[in-house]
């Protein structure tokens, strides 16, 4: 019962609210948005708290994930450091925040294993995160001692310096293990061919669309998009975390029912059956 | 107490974000589009200092302690300072310090191009390179997902330059055949087998066509094959990505808000 | 039949070295002999959809052109922005700059610069064109140009109020435009036009971009949020192909100057280099696969 007022008592309640209240409390034009926010923020919700509640969630196992141990033990073995490359993108884009989270894991790894790490940066901003979290990495594994304050560095703000930069460490230092996790551009293949030149076990993780081909063509494991965003999730183990991923996963079905129901009505539409085009709800500036 | 401040932070700037993004209330939305960005930006700009010192730090020591390359770091401070003094120090041309940058004449507009320019330009063209060996390795007949990779590879690399439209119908043909041969080559046992009926369908199929007057049909223009397959699977494989993409981006984001995600602080 | 086997095998086992200096040789030598290799060019749908969208255009429009390339994706979009340009100012419409990059100023300005000294078209700074400076933020100053673009610039790149400049009379926001056309290499781009901007105030947007991001932006051309795109060189080369059609067809045209000639672009000349590096990569590719084969089979 309490489930029930929570999960759908309280979102229809908001959705009411939004939708009903005299006053002009909410922008005009964002309703498409509020009511899709409300009901993924929930669904998700939802997941999470199943999972807290000890439901079994199972986990298609993702290569890549399980690879970034291995890869940090195959350089602690060789005698050789990890290099790590968080993107080239500021604070404001959300890969380079899923980059960080995974730097969080890979940098406990290595503490660990007191293996060596280096992170170059692109962004100031970045560079400060970066610090904070391999700071934190290392005392939660209870290595504070191994921790450099070097071991994350500033290179440069320009994009293809900073990857004449990355290719400069790669081929003078030779890291047994690159991994490239963050937003990227037209760097990406230059800074991935010249890892798999010098041998490196490369694993790369981006939401940039453009550039996965490039990193499936020169890395050895790649995360592809939305596996990028759960990897942290993934490599955390947590209920409430992995639980999210589930929640994902069912909005994820309920997209792609919605796009089948949109492309049947609008092919009636075209067809002069019905006399209501659904995308018009969806879409705003179109010119066919 | 420092931590549970960072999380309190994280929490109530992001709901208060999401909010701004709902709610007409326009010091909120003020806040939002103007303030809170213009905060990180100069956060930024302060940030950009920490990078010049830790860029400094870094490179003096490695000079200092005589690392191993330590040579290069003297390079890159020697760069460092050149760009400063002919920024911040010397002009070179009529005009008062600061916008001497754009103003041709001026030391700086030359550095930029005669040295900044080309060396930008030189590195985004050894992509060049790089996507040729990387296509020399990647572009294999290894299986049935591998071949159809490389056939829209090669159609693309061909149709999307002038040299594409100058392959006749029948030669676009041929290329069919063989990779529709390529495709199916692993259900043959017998490759001499094979071989035979390749060459009779590349002799055979060119006559059935012309002889159908088939030839004009736009499929056996590569340019317009190659327009296809960008419109079509591309698009929708574009489309899947993005959708994709922006779930992940929701959930992670939501993670992180409700305070869930904590990695990034190190936990 | 043994040696020829051999030899294959060696050949798909190149080291990338060889590869490199074949694939220089074969961007180098078009290139400096561009009149050794000329081979036509034909416009795709996507170009043609710009043209047609830039062509509609009345004079005395405006548009903003945001310039979001640097130094490293000039010699692709470039070409893109010059021929914009041309095609632009010999219709009389009035063109806003706006760079959202750091080095979008000096390639505006070197934009603005070609095209201005080259005498063809009669445009004078202020009455046809203005270009504003650079400010930092993204994002955030595509959304400030939707929403009060006079809260953003007071003044434009040689120092002089945006209120002394007659051009920008009753121009305050995104919707005060008729069109705008995004040059772009990378974030912020077209995918940050469509968002921020010209979807919500339902400003026609077309755009420039290299090869590499025509993957990103084309679910938005399909979609008609960006009205066709030009990708990369290839693109470049097409528009330049078209509008070089175009003036040459309007000579008589009272925006164009008659007594100066006409010259194609430089991406015109530089896609013989692509051409050829293209098919090279085809013939690598061949290679590599019957040498794969071969030792496959050997195994």
């Amino acid at each position: 019962m309490t489930q029930y007022i929570k999960y759908v008592l309280i979102p229809f309640l908001t959705l009411l609210f939004y939708f009903f209240f005299p006053f002009p409390l909410f922008l005009e034009g964002n309703e498409t948005t509020f009511v899709c926010v409300i009901i993924l923020c929930f669904i998700v919700e939802y997941f999470i708290e199943k999972a807290k509640n000890g439901d079994k969630i199972y986990m298609r196992p993702i290569a890549a994930i399980k690879a970034m141990e291995e890869a940090v033990g195959r350089a602690t073995e060789m005698g050789k450091p990890v290099l790590y490359v968080p993107g080239i993108s500021s604070l404001d884009q959300i890969d380079t925040i899923s980059g960080l989270t995974i730097l969080g894991h890979v940098a406990g790894m290595t503490a660990e294993y007191d293996a060596g790490l280096q992170v170059p940066v692109c962004v100031p901003i970045v560079m400060e995160t970066a610090k904070e979290t391999c700071k934190e990495a290392y005392l939660k594994k209870g290595r504070s001692d191994l921790y450099r304050n070097d071991m994350v560095h500033y290179v440069t703000d320009d994009q293809f310096a900073y990857a004449a930069g990355v290719n400069g460490i790669m081929l003078r230092e030779k890291p047994a293990a690159v991994f490239f996790q963050g937003k990227f551009y037209a760097e990406s293949l230059i800074l991935a061919e010249t890892g798999n030149s010098i041998g490196a076990i490369q694993i790369a993780g981006t939401g940039s669309s453009s550039q996965i081909p490039f990193f499936v063509t020169a890395c050895d494991y790649t995360l592809i998009g939305e596996e990028f965003y759960a990897a942290s999730a993934y490599l955390s183990g947590s209920p409430e975390m992995l639980g999210s991923i589930k929640g994902q996963d069912y909005v994820k079905v309920g997209c792609i029912i919605m796009i089948v129901f949109v492309f049947i009505s609008s092919a009636l539409n075209g067809y002069g059956i019905i006399n209501f085009d659904v995308s018009s709800l969806f879409r705003i500036n179109i010119i066919r | 107490m420092k931590r549970q401040l960072a999380y309190f932070l994280v929490i109530f700037i992001g709901f208060l974000t999401l909010s701004g993004h709902f709610i007409n209330y326009s010091p909120l939305n003020n806040f939002i589009d103007n303030d809170a960005t213009q905060w990180f930006d100069i956060i930024s700009g302060f940030a950009a200092f920490l990078g010049v010192v830790n860029l400094l730090q870094l490179h003096l020591n490695k000079i200092s302690q005589k690392k191993d390359n330590w040579r290069y770091s003297i390079i890159t401070l020697l760069g460092f300072l050149i760009m400063i003094f002919f920024g911040f120090i010397y002009n070179g041309s009529s005009v008062a310090l600061g916008p001497h940058l754009k103003k041709e004449g001026s030391a700086f507009y030359w550095m930029f191009q005669n040295i900044y320019l080309p060396l930008g330009a030189t590195m985004f063209a050894l992509l060049a390179f790089f996507v040729a060996s990387a296509s020399y390795r990647a572009f294999k007949i290894r299986n049935f997902e591998a071949t159809l990779l490389l056939i829209s590879g090669v159609f693309l690399m061909i149709g999307r330059v002038p040299i594409g439209q100058l392959i006749p119908w029948w030669m676009s043909l041929e290329i069919y055949i063989c990779l529709l041969f390529a495709l199916i080559a692993n259900r043959f046992k017998d490759k001499k087998k094979m071989l035979t009926l390749l060459t009779l369908s590349l002799l055979i199929f060119p006559i059935l066509i012309f002889s159908l007057n088939l030839h004009d049909l736009a499929l056996f223009k590569i340019p317009n094959l190659q327009e296809w397959i960008m419109d079509v699977p591309a698009t929708a494989g574009s489309r899947a990505i993005m959708i994709g993409i922006a779930l992940g981006t929701i959930a992670q984001s939501y993670r992180i808000i409700t305070g869930r995600e904590k990695s990034i602080l190190g936990d | 039949m043994e040696l020829l086997n051999k030899i294959f095998i060696k050949l798909g086992q190149l080291d990338r070295r060889f590869i490199f200096i074949l694939i220089g040789l074969s961007v180098l030598i078009p290139l400096l002999r561009p009149d050794w290799i000329n081979i036509p060019i034909k416009t795709t749908s996507n170009s043609r959809i710009v043209f047609e969208e830039l062509n509609s255009l009345k004079s005395g429009d405006k548009v903003l052109l945001s310039f979001e390339y640097g130094a490293s994706t000039k010699p692709e979009i470039h070409p893109m922005s010059v021929a914009v340009l041309q095609h632009l100012f010999s219709k009389g419409i009035k063109v806003y700059t706006v760079p959202l990059w750091p080095e979008g100023l000096m390639m505006a300005k070197f934009a603005i610069e070609e095209v201005v000294s080259s005498n063809l078209f009669k445009v004078k700074e202020h009455i046809d064109y203005v270009s504003l400076p650079y400010k930092a933020g993204g994002e955030i100053i595509i959304r400030g140009i939707a929403t009060d673009l006079r809260s953003i610039f007071t003044q434009d790149i040689n120092n002089t109020l945006l209120s002394e400049i007659p051009m920008m009379n009753g121009v305050n926001n995104i919707s005060d435009f008729d069109f705008v056309f995004d040059l772009s290499a990378g974030v912020p781009g077209n995918a940050e036009w469509v968002q921020f901007a010209c979807d919500e105030y339902n400003i026609p947007l077309s755009s420039g971009c290299t090869s590499i991001m025509v993957t990103d932006a084309i679910p938005y051309v399909e979609s008609g949020q960006i009205r066709g795109i030009l990708a990369g060189m290839p693109g470049a080369a097409e528009y330049e192909q078209i509008v070089f059609e175009y003036l040459n067809k309007n000579r008589n045209n009272k925006y164009l100057n008659e007594k100066v000639s006409i010259l194609p672009g430089k991406a015109t000349s530089r896609m013989s280099a692509q051409s050829i590096a293209h098919l090279l990569m085809v013939v690598f590719i061949i290679f590599g696969n019957i040498s794969y084969y071969l030792t496959r089979r050997d195994k």
